[in-house]
């Protein structure tokens, strides 16, 4: 009996911080919930306001994805990182929620929200006006790029810029292989250096 | 070095060299090539632009009270709704019970002759049965309300 807990203790120390922690959220510890919210509340606000471009929107799936995670706890196993697990539901309900919102409304919010966020984004640096205009007219340029690509190059190009994943784990949240997730890349970048070469 | 601007495949090496994941060595063989290749400088000008511009763009705000609002929704999907205890099976089945014992006992008798005494005798049948459903409906509600040995789960 020893030796089995033994091996337990092992097996669950060798894992990565973060799944030891789902672990001990999925044998009650609610404090291990709110470490993980702390840890990456940001990466996953972050990565679905870059899917959808809608903060609003973005906020709303955050809050479903680690709703999501916390329902789940009870099943949880760790069988891949935690990170993983996560970006796989954030994935999911982003590309859901695009779909639902490929209408011209959807494009319409894009526009709006353009002149709020650029504003935001670029408040602290108080550049001059005319370099206010250049960097907004700039960032709307990066914006619709990247909101013209493919979902999935969309969202490969996001995690590998962005979250700095590995190919391998890119692959298991996009639940395709490794080689179609540099494809994707590839693809995607080829389409970005197009759309952005005047940019130079 | 092959040249990685050459096939689709090989351009991997200068995408790993932008997102800085190339080992060292493989780094500086990268960029010995690239001192003699204009093809993979121009690949990698064009890659720099778009990485820039990337990296311009800033994310999200994190709404300051969105952990707040995130426990709110988890306390209210695990607290039990009010009314919750009408659908539980053992109470549905007492109210079922009841209300079918109530439509026999309200539904009319054929008219039959019958002298006082025997009328009487009837009606005090029936509210015998009346007061003992009454008390086992009770007894099966309170069956119902008791806590339940499952453990909740959301």
């Amino acid at each position: 009996m020893d030796e089995w807990v033994s091996k337990d203790m092992v097996a669950v120390e060798a894992l990565e911080p973060d799944a030891r922690l789902m672990l001990r959220v999925r044998e009650g510890d609610s404090a291990s919930f709110g470490l993980l919210l702390e840890r990456h509340r940001a990466p996953v606000i972050r990565f679905l306001y870059r899917m959808v471009q809608n903060q609003a929107v973005a906020e709303e799936l955050a809050q479903e994805a680690f709703l999501r995670v916390y329902r789940a706890r009870a099943r949880y196993e760790p069988t891949a990182r935690f990170t993983t697990w996560l970006f796989r539901i954030a994935m999911h309900l982003a590309l859901n929620s695009l779909r639902d919102q490929r209408s011209w409304k959807y494009q319409e919010s894009l526009d709006e929200e353009a002149e709020d966020t650029a504003s935001r984004q670029l408040a602290d640096r108080r550049p001059t006006i005319e370099q206010k205009l250049l960097d907004r007219a700039r960032l709307d340029e990066v914006r619709r790029a990247v909101a013209g690509l493919p979902d999935k190059q969309r969202a490969a190009v996001l995690m590998h810029k962005y979250e700095e994943m590995e190919y391998s784990q890119i692959a298991q949240v996009l639940e395709c292989s490794e080689s179609a997730v540099k494809s994707l890349l590839f693809r995607a970048y080829e389409t970005l250096r197009a759309r952005l070469a005047h940019l130079a | 070095m092959e040249c990685p601007a050459k096939e689709r495949e090989k351009t991997v090496v200068l995408m790993d060299y932008f997102a800085r994941k190339l080992d060292p060595a493989g780094g500086a063989a990268l960029e010995r090539h690239l001192e003699q290749c204009a093809a993979c400088r121009e690949w990698m000008r064009r890659q720099q632009t778009v990485w820039s511009a990337l990296e311009g763009w800033d994310a999200a705000i994190i709404p300051p009270d969105f952990d707040r609002k995130l426990y709110q929704r988890i306390e209210r999907e695990e607290r039990p709704a009010r009314w919750s205890w009408l659908f539980r099976p053992a109470f549905s089945l007492a109210l079922a019970s009841l209300v079918l014992l109530a439509a026999l006992l309200i539904r009319p008798l054929p008219p039959q002759p019958a002298g006082p005494q025997q009328q009487a005798h009837v009606e005090s049948l029936d509210m015998d049965r009346v007061e003992k459903t009454l008390d086992d409906v009770e007894m099966l509600r309170q069956l119902s309300l008791a806590p339940s040995a499952e453990p909740q789960s959301m």
